[in-house]
């Protein structure tokens, strides 16, 4: 009775030691399955990667130019880059006494709905001398915002035939550097310390020196209120990040 | 016998020599009454090598050529210690007053008389005084000091004297009775207010004040000990903890009202108010035109109004922080109002290094519209050949060719359209494909020749386009310069755009604010010629305020309408472009 007991338990423990033993060689080819790619999948896997990657890197300079948007936010500002006729829009942060910005998953759902849309521009496979398929129906991009980092996953259900034989992959994960995070926070802490009307000018200035940046801005007067428009200039990369304040005027000083 | 006798005349011409001479020339310390010398009225007196006289035809006297330790002296002036080497002159008129006098100290310095008042002078100063003026120069150089000055000139007195100092030469450094360092440049006092002229560049205390637009005027330097508050070029001047600064700015276009500072004993900032009350609360709160500066706490805070008018001049404002003033920050306010906030102490490093931030920017945004510039799937215009528009408007940003529409195939949401002379315009739309709202890029429409495939783009484009040439474009846009737009837009897109879902505040807000002013009703009927108004002014009046915010369907309605000599009134409009919405 005791020894039928113990060839249970050795039979139990064989078992779990195969099926673990089988669902490592399954997953690890799941996981590995851009390393068993042939070698037109990979050929297709490195174009759209890197044009993928070209647009990352252009996404998230255009959402850092333009306060976290890729597109037109509701409440914005076009703003003419000085001596030159192309604009930005830039999105309020601050505006009718309140706070506005965009919230971190704001900004990543919009780098990811840029990617999204911009991958269009890596999905034409016409060109390959094999079938290639993408299913853009099912292009999808998640992103991560870090401290000195974004991070972006993008699934592209991607076929390659060659021949009789198929593989479909769809994975595409990038990360770059980037102070997209150190510029959102850095212009949230101004416009909040923005709020009744008033800018404080040396937290500004305690601000732009624990980020390593500085600031240029320009106000423009409207008839009922005062827009600033900032850009927040990284020291070392040059990269700005820009977004507006815009003040009512009611209790305007005499 | 004969010897002996021309020994004694030699004797007694030797002797009758000196006493001649004697009589000739009195004693340095000997003073000489020029009253009755000259025939004065007044009583003037020297000792020393002076040499005085005066002129009848000018009514003067004049004093010239100080000698070796000379005085000169009269009922309420006294003149001494003048530096003999240089050229010095005091005159008076025929009554006695003092009508300018002119010298230099020597090195022991001097401690004149001026209208009864004792006034000290440094060594080797150059004192320049012009009663009929009222002024009294000083030229300071090197290192020197005095302990007060006269009431005539610095109290309150009833004295109009102005006291104009000067300093000059590198290393100079004159200490004031407040005990603050005057170092370069003018600095004037009267009453007991100092002053920096107008396009005067003073240093006091290693702090340079520009006063290049217009004069600074401080309100007394008893304790100027701090280091918080520094407006120059154009603006006044402050400098915190201990530092009383009274009054104010003299040009109308800078300042339009006199300001006035005055400080806070414990430290922190300086502060300004209009009464020039002193708060005692250690703030500083100082008011330039509607723009409020304040410190409370430690937090320097700009209460955000209308900029003043800076001219020309760039008004620059910094802040030395702490006790130990370590952190300076510092606000640019140029002509253009653009300001930058930086801290001085960091200005080396941030150079712009490699590419501008600008320069990076415009390349980012220009790659980014080139992109989309005919790529994807819509956003074409073609340039056609079309007949001539059936109108043609001017506004500020030039011809406006607004009502022409020509529809392509057979499809409803095909048109074709054409826009000239912008160089830009931006397009929008809604993709089907993504869902993504707010794609968008710019179309080189300059040189296009480009089909509008899409209705649906089209209708987002061209409402941007009236959105882009209706809205106040130079304040949005101050660097786009257009010369001419054409639009074509159909009714049936305008119908479409004014779909209350999509974005209406913009109107909204136009039409709430003339309601507000009462320029505007239900009632009011936007006409024809109110349109045009709307095209041809600069949007002044309630009806232009509705029109320009109007996003380019609703605008094309009205045309539609204008042009069949109808009108519609705000209330209709209200009702049929926001309905539930408004």
């Amino acid at each position: 009775m005791e020894k039928a007991g113990q060839v249970t338990i050795f039979i139990i423990i064989a078992v779990v030691l195969i099926a673990g033993v089988v669902a490592f060689f399954v997953l690890r080819e799941g996981i590995d399955s851009e390393k068993t790619l042939s070698l037109e999948g990979m050929e297709v896997k490195i174009y759209v990667e890197s044009c993928i990657e070209d647009n990352f890197l252009e996404v998230l300079d255009i959402v850092s130019l333009q306060g976290g948007y890729y597109g037109i936010p509701d409440k914005s500002i076009e703003y003419t880059l000085k001596d030159s006729n192309i604009s930005v829009v830039v999105p309020y942060y601050y505006n009718n006494r309140k706070l506005s910005y965009p919230s971190v998953e704001m900004i990543e759902e919009e780098i990811s709905l840029a990617m999204i849309f911009l991958s269009k521009l890596c999905t034409n496979v016409s060109e390959f001398d094999f079938l290639v398929k993408i299913d853009e129906g099912r292009i999808s991009a998640q992103t991560t915002i870090s401290k000195r980092s974004v991070s972006l996953l993008m699934r592209i259900p991607i076929l390659v035939s060659v021949g009789e034989s198929s593989e479909i992959f769809d994975k595409f994960e990038l990360s770059a550097s980037s102070h997209l995070s150190e510029f959102y926070f850095a212009a949230l802490e101004i416009s909040e310390n923005s709020i009744n009307e008033e800018i404080c000018l040396n937290c500004i200035s305690d601000i732009l020196g624990a980020n390593n940046m500085f600031l240029e801005s320009t106000e423009i007067e409207r008839e009922d209120s005062v827009e600033i428009v900032y850009y927040l200039v990284d020291k070392e990369t040059n990269n700005a990040f820009s977004f507006a304040n815009k003040f009512f005027l009611e209790n305007e000083i005499e | 016998m004969n010897k002996k006798f021309i020994f004694i005349l030699f004797g007694v011409f030797f002797i009758s020599s000196f006493v001649f001479a004697m009589g000739e020339a009195p004693p340095d310390d000997e003073v000489v009454n020029h009253q009755d010398e000259l025939d004065l009225d007044f009583e003037l007196s020297s000792s020393g090598d002076i040499d005085c006289s005066y002129n009848k035809k000018y009514e003067l006297a004049q004093c010239n050529g100080f000698g070796e330790e000379g005085e000169l002296t009269s009922e309420n002036y006294h003149f001494e210690n003048v530096n003999p080497d240089k050229p010095s002159i005091v005159k008076f008129d025929k009554e006695g007053n003092l009508l300018s006098a002119n010298f230099v100290t020597n090195d022991d310095g001097a401690e004149l008389i001026i209208e009864g008042e004792k006034i000290e002078v440094p060594p080797n100063t150059r004192v320049s005084i012009d009663n009929t003026k009222n002024e009294i120069d000083m030229t300071f150089s090197g290192e020197s000091e005095i302990d007060s000055f006269p009431d005539i000139l610095s109290g309150d007195g009833e004295t109009s004297y102005i006291y104009k100092i000067k300093a000059e030469g590198e290393n100079t450094n004159f200490k004031l009775p407040s005990g603050n360092y005057f170092q370069e440049g003018k600095l004037f006092l009267k009453n007991g207010v100092y002053s920096i002229p107008k396009g005067s560049k003073t240093v006091i205390d290693n702090f340079r004040i520009d006063a290049e637009s217009s004069e600074v005027i401080f309100g007394g330097l008893e304790s100027f000990e701090g280091n918080q508050v520094i407006i120059e070029g154009g603006g006044f001047f402050a400098k915190g903890e201990g530092f009383s600064v009274v009054q104010s700015i003299s040009e109308e276009n800078l300042f339009n009202k006199k300001k006035s500072i005055t400080y806070t004993p414990k430290g922190g900032f300086v502060r300004v108010n209009k009464e020039g009350d002193i708060e005692g609360n250690g703030n500083l709160d100082i008011l330039i035109g509607n723009q409020r500066f304040r410190s409370i706490n430690g937090k320097v805070k700009r209460r955000v109004g209308r900029l003043p008018d800076l001219g020309e001049s760039q008004f620059n404002i910094n802040f030395k922080d702490g006790e130990n003033g370590e952190s300076i920050s510092q606000i640019v306010l140029d002509k253009n109002h653009e300001y930058s906030i930086s801290k001085l102490v960091d200005r080396k490093t941030e150079e712009v290094k490699g590419e501008d931030w600008k320069a990076k920017a415009y390349n980012l945004m220009e790659k980014h519209y080139n992109k989309y510039r005919g790529g994807l799937d819509s956003y074409d215009f073609e340039r056609v050949s079309l007949p001539e528009p059936v109108r043609i408007s001017k506004s500020e940003l030039g011809d406006i060719y607004s009502d022409y529409h020509k529809r392509v195939g057979g499809d409803d949401a095909e048109y074709e359209g054409q826009i000239i002379g912008r160089k830009w315009a931006r397009t929008i739309g809604y993709s089907e494909v993504s869902n993504y709202p707010n794609k968008w890029w710019w179309e080189s429409l300059e040189n296009s020749d480009k089909r509008i495939s899409s209705g649906d783009n089209y209708k987002d484009s061209a409402a941007i386009v009236y959105d882009e040439l209706f809205s106040s474009v130079k304040s949005r846009n101050p660097g786009m310069d257009d010369d001419a737009i054409k639009i074509f837009i159909s009714r049936e897109l305008g119908r479409n755009y004014i779909n209350p879902k999509n974005n209406r505040g913009f109107l909204r807000e136009y039409i709430r604010r003339f309601e507000t002013k009462g320029e505007i009703s239900d009632n009011s009927l936007l006409t024809a010629d109110k349109m045009y108004h709307v095209i041809d002014g600069a949007g002044t009046s309630a009806v232009s305020g509705v029109m320009t915010s109007v996003a380019g369907g609703v605008a094309w309605e009205f045309a539609e309408i204008f042009r069949e000599g109808e009108g519609i009134s705000l209330g209709d409009l209200k009702a049929d472009v926001f309905g539930a919405f408004y």
